[in-house]
Order: structure tokens, then sequence, then C-alpha cells
């Protein structure tokens, strides 16, 4: 059986693991790959170096506050490559400050979501994600 | 010498010169006054000495007694005249002829009379004797005529003369008195009109702030001491104004480094809720895993601890939200604009719908004014208020009420409710940040509320305070000052 493929681009541990977690317990078989900051996200998505064999995302998590390369730009450069942009960007994100949520929109965010504190909310949310994306939603072929 | 003693001494000078005018015109006047009465008497003695020369005549002719009379009460007449006239200095002499001439009169016509009542008036030597004396009364008269002439004559030229002085005194009263002022005035325009045209032309130099002008002007006079006293005003004007430009340029720079702290604060502030939520929410996070794996399988403690643990971390979250919160109040403060405190009011039941709804709560307001503030802030006092009225609160329903008034030049606003109260004891601390009377699993919330309407009422420049009972209910009073538009 086809599982889905989630690549998460996150620099803070603790929230790694309770994504994993999270989706874990979802009903969706899913496969997690986790990139630490901007620049491996990106050699990850374009097969460069060690990430030659890696698997191409169905829905990408993407923070925004991430060392190196910025999540930001990282949004750019992926709905600006002609190869990439059409994988689904969800924005997960520590902040709700209203010009980030504005940027991230602008640079062609499929939707941007705030990370509840609580463990509990936080899994909810990423089982909703996981819900929406892969049982509703229609992706594109790969 | 002073304007003033100048202007004395002319009204002085001025006053001696009409005084002493007026007692030599006066004399003059009494000089012309007798000079006419005495031509009058010497017209009279003219007059009386050719009546006796037409009486002389008509008696020649007539020899009647009727003549004769006539010619004595004439005589007598003159004789009566000349004793009265009182001779001075210039007409003695022509007097004393004339009285001379009177007597020889008198005597010669006695004889002459005499002579024409005789009854031998036929003969040689009666008629020559008769022609004689008639000569010698004829010229008698002639003499008598023409010293009487020339006596009215001396009389009246003297007197003409008088007058002409009179007038003359007149003229140079008049010219000394018009060139006296004319000078006064042409030294008033110098010692007063010029210096005062330097005066409006320095107070143009120092309106341009030039404060080191000096004016050079009068000496001793008025005029100088004015000059002293405006040089004197100036350069107090000029350190006045040095000090005033020293406090503003101090002001400035405490302004400035206001403005730099403020933005240090908020810098501070950021970083502080930025950079301190990740590791908090990593506790969290953390700890919540561990709950969920190991609950109840690390023993009672430890479910106790990780559940404290959790409790922790989200309290430190609240309260650096409410630090943030609290600090803003300066550093995200809007300036201040007419902001109506109704729409305020009403905007802050929006923000307490769901608590209003949980504790069926009544929240009313009165007619709220028209102020100048920042529209969110005082929303967010309301809020608070509001917030505190209903949660601190046992009564069904909890009921707050809002009303204002206005006193003087501001407004004070009261927010009543009928709430559990607090001790006098503990009104001043309440307004304190954190300063909770409660336990915090009695009424929640961290205690910053109160802190932050504090400081936002301070900030419009209005006081705050409390009257409470206990049992009854709480009224938080705050006033807000009245405003002009552009006012800060």
């Amino acid at each position: 059986m086809k599982f889905a493929e989630i690549l998460l681009v996150e620099d803070n541990p603790m929230d790694v693991i309770v994504t994993r977690e999270a989706l874990l317990e979802g009903k969706v078989n899913n496969r997690l790959s986790v990139a630490e900051d901007g620049e491996e996200a990106l050699d990850f998505l374009l097969r460069k170096g060690k990430f030659a064999d890696a698997p191409r995302p169905d829905v990408i998590l993407l923070d925004l506050n991430l060392p190196k390369k910025d999540g930001r730009e990282v949004l750019a450069e992926i709905k600006q490559h002609p190869l990439l942009l059409d994988i689904p960007v969800v924005i997960l994100t520590t902040s709700k400050a209203e010009e980030d949520i504005l940027k991230s929109y602008r640079l062609h965010a499929n939707c941007f979501i705030t990370k509840p504190v609580d463990l509990e909310q936080f899994t909810s949310v990423i089982r909703s994600i996981e819900g929406f994306w892969f049982t509703i939603v229609k992706l594109p072929p790969r | 010498m002073t304007i003033r003693r100048r202007i004395q001494g002319v009204f002085a000078t001025i006053l001696l010169l009409v005084l002493g005018s007026g007692a030599v015109y006066l004399w003059n006047a009494r000089q012309v006054e007798r000079g006419i009465e005495a031509m009058g008497i010497d017209f009279k003695i003219l007059q009386a000495a050719f009546m006796l020369r037409i009486l002389t005549e008509e008696y020649s002719e007539s020899g009647s007694e009727r003549p004769m009379f006539q010619w004595e009460r004439q005589y007598e007449s003159l004789g009566r005249i000349l004793e009265q006239k009182r001779a001075d200095s210039k007409d003695q002499s022509l007097v004393d002829k004339l009285r001379h001439s009177y007597k020889e009169v008198g005597l010669h016509f006695r004889v002459y009379a005499d002579a024409l009542a005789a009854k031998d008036t036929t003969s040689e030597t009666a008629r020559q004797f008769l022609a004689a004396t008639r000569q010698m009364l004829s010229d008698d008269l002639e003499k008598l005529g023409v010293d009487a002439y020339r006596l009215h004559t001396l009389r009246s030229s003297s007197t003409a003369a008088a007058q002409g002085l009179g007038l003359i005194i007149i003229v140079l009263l008049t010219g000394a008195t018009a060139i006296i002022v004319a000078l006064h005035l042409f030294t008033v325009d110098r010692a007063v009109l010029r210096p005062l045209d330097k005066f409006v032309a320095s107070t143009a130099v120092i309106g341009e702030r030039n404060f080191d002008h000096t004016i050079e002007v009068g000496h001793d006079d008025e005029i100088g001491r004015l000059s002293r006293a405006f040089n004197d005003m100036t350069t107090n004007l000029r350190s006045v104004y040095d000090s005033l430009e020293a406090e503003i340029n101090e002001r400035k720079r405490k302004e400035a480094e206001l403005i730099r702290s403020n933005q240090d604060l908020e810098q501070f502030a950021y970083i502080a809720s930025h950079d301190l939520q990740e590791p908090l929410r990593n506790v969290s996070s953390a700890m919540q895993l561990l709950e969920k794996r190991y609950s109840g399988r690390l023993g009672e403690d430890a479910d106790m601890f990780m559940r404290c643990a959790v409790d922790s971390v989200t309290a430190m979250k609240t309260l650096i939200t409410d630090l943030l919160a609290f600090s803003r109040v300066a550093t995200r403060g809007f300036p201040f604009e007419k902001v109506s405190a109704e729409a305020a009011f009403t905007q802050s039941l929006q923000n307490l719908r769901s608590l209003i709804r949980e504790k069926n709560a009544e929240v009313t307001c009165d007619p709220l004014p028209e102020v100048m503030s920042d529209a969110n802030q005082l929303s967010q006092v309301f809020q608070n208020l509001i917030s505190n009225g209903i949660k601190f609160n046992k009564s069904s329903p909890p009921r707050v009420h809002v009303s204002s008034l206005k006193q003087d030049n501001e407004w004070l606003f009261a927010v009543q409710d009928n709430g559990i109260g607090i001790e006098d004891r503990h009104t001043d601390r309440i307004f304190l940040i954190f300063r909770r009377l409660h336990k915090k699993h009695e009424y929640g919330g961290t205690g910053i509320g109160l802190a932050i309407v504090k400081k936002i009422v301070e900030r419009h420049g209005g006081n705050i305070r409390v009257e409470s009972q206990i049992g009854t209910g709480t009224t938080v009073y705050f006033t807000l000052p009245v405003r002009q538009e552009g006012q800060e």
C-alpha cells in the first residue's frame, strides 16, 4: 500500500518528536522525513548530495524560523521552482503575527497554522492536517 | 538737565515774561490813561482860550454887559481848570507860562473893560488908549491860545508814543513766547522724539533675538534713565532666553533618551517574550509527552511533579504575555484622539462575550462622553475592570455598571460591581503588578489586570482609586483629563 510522504522542516527537536508522535497516531500510513534547516530542506527536495534517493514529499510541513536559510526564503524558493511548486506547503509555526501570515500567503503557502502550546491540541492539529490533506484533498499525481 | 526741569524752566520763564510784561504794560496803560485825561484838560484849556477870544470880539463889538458877564464866567472857568491842572516835568514851564498869561489877560481885560465903559469915547486919546488896550489884550489872548495849543500838542504826542510803546510790548511778549515755545518744541524733538525712534528700531532688532544690542541715548534726563532700564531689560531677556533655551535643549536630550529607553524596553520585551517562549514550549511539550507515556507508571509523586511542571510552564507563558502587555502600554501607545467611551465600552463587552455568557452577568452603562484617549487602551481599561467585577463576584447575577461625571476639566468614570469587595487595608496593593489577594485557584488571573489599567490611566494623565465594602461590592474610580485636539 502506498503511504503518504511527509517532509517536516523543523529545527526544534521537541517539536519533531511531538509531530512524529502525533502522526503515528493518525489514520493514514505515512512516512515522515525531517530536515533541520532550510538548506537541508532544499537539498532534500532537489535530491542533492546525500539526498539523491530522497522521496518526493506529498506535503511539506514548514516552520518559518529556521537557522541558515529562513523558512520564508525556503517557501519562496519552493514556490518558484518549476519542479517543486506544485507540492502543498503547510506553514506550521509558533508565530501568529499578521505580517507573517500575510507574507506566507503572498509567497503562495497553501495554508498557515499556528502551533498550539498544549500537547493534546497540537496532536489534534497534526491529525487534522493529516486527515485533510490525505483523505479529503486530492493531491497532484506523483 | 532732565526734561521735567526743562519744562518747568520754560514754564517759569514764560510766566515771568508774562508777569513782567504785564506789569510794564499796566504801568504803560496808566501812563496812557493819565495822558488822555490830561489831554482832556488841555483841550478844555484850549477851548476856553478860544472862547475868550470870541467873547472878547463880541464884547468889543457890542460893549454890552451880557458878553462881559459871559467873558468873566469863562475866565473864571479857565481859572478853575488851570488850578486843577497838575503839571509834570514835561509841561511845567508851559503851564507856568499859561498861568502867567492868564493873569495878564485878566488884568488887561479889566483895563480894557474900564476903557470901554468910560464916558469919554470920542477924543483921540481915548480912542488910542482903547485901541492900545485892545491890542494888548489881543496879544495876551494870542499868547494864551498859542501856549494852550502847544500844551495840547505836547501831551498828545507823548501819549501817542506811550500807546505805541504798549503795542510794542505786546508784540515783543508774543514774539518772545513764540520763540521760547518753538525752541522748546525743537528741544523736545531732539530730546524725546528722536530717541523714541531709536527705541522703536531697537525693539525690532531685539525682536530678531539679537540680545547684545544696546541703546545709547539721552544722558542725565528721563530718556537716559529709560535707555538704561531698557538695556537692563534686554540683558535680562537674554539671560532668560538663554536659560530657557538651555532648558529646552535639556528636555530634548531627555526626551531623546526616553525614546531610546522606550525602544530598548520594547526590544527587551519582545525578545523576552519571543525567545523565552520556545524553551518554555519545549519544557511543556516534554512534560506532556512524559505524562502521556508514563503517567501512572512512575509513581504518584511523579505524576504530580509532571503536572506541576506543565502548569508552571503555562503560568510562565501567561506571565510573560502579561509583562509584554504591561510594557506595551507605553511603547505601543497610540497618540490620543477623540474617542467615544461608549464605543470603547461596547468593544470591551465584545471581548468579554464568553465570560459574560458563562457567568450570566449583567453589564450596563450610563451615557458616556467623548474623551481624548487611545481607543484600544481605553477599551482595555473597561475590559479589565469589568472582567474583575464579574470574576470576583458571588452574587447572582453578577452586575457591573459604568457611569461618568464631569468635574472641572476632567471626566470621572466609575465601574461599580456587586462583588465580594476588598478590605480597606488592601486597596493600595491591588494596583501593584502581580499582587493577588486570593489563592490562584480561587479566582484565576495573574493579577496584572489592574496594574495595566493603572498604567494606562496614568499615561493619559489621570488617576485611579478604589472604594469597596466587603460583601457589598467595589467601585473603581478613574479620571481622564479633558484635552483639546492637538494638545499632548
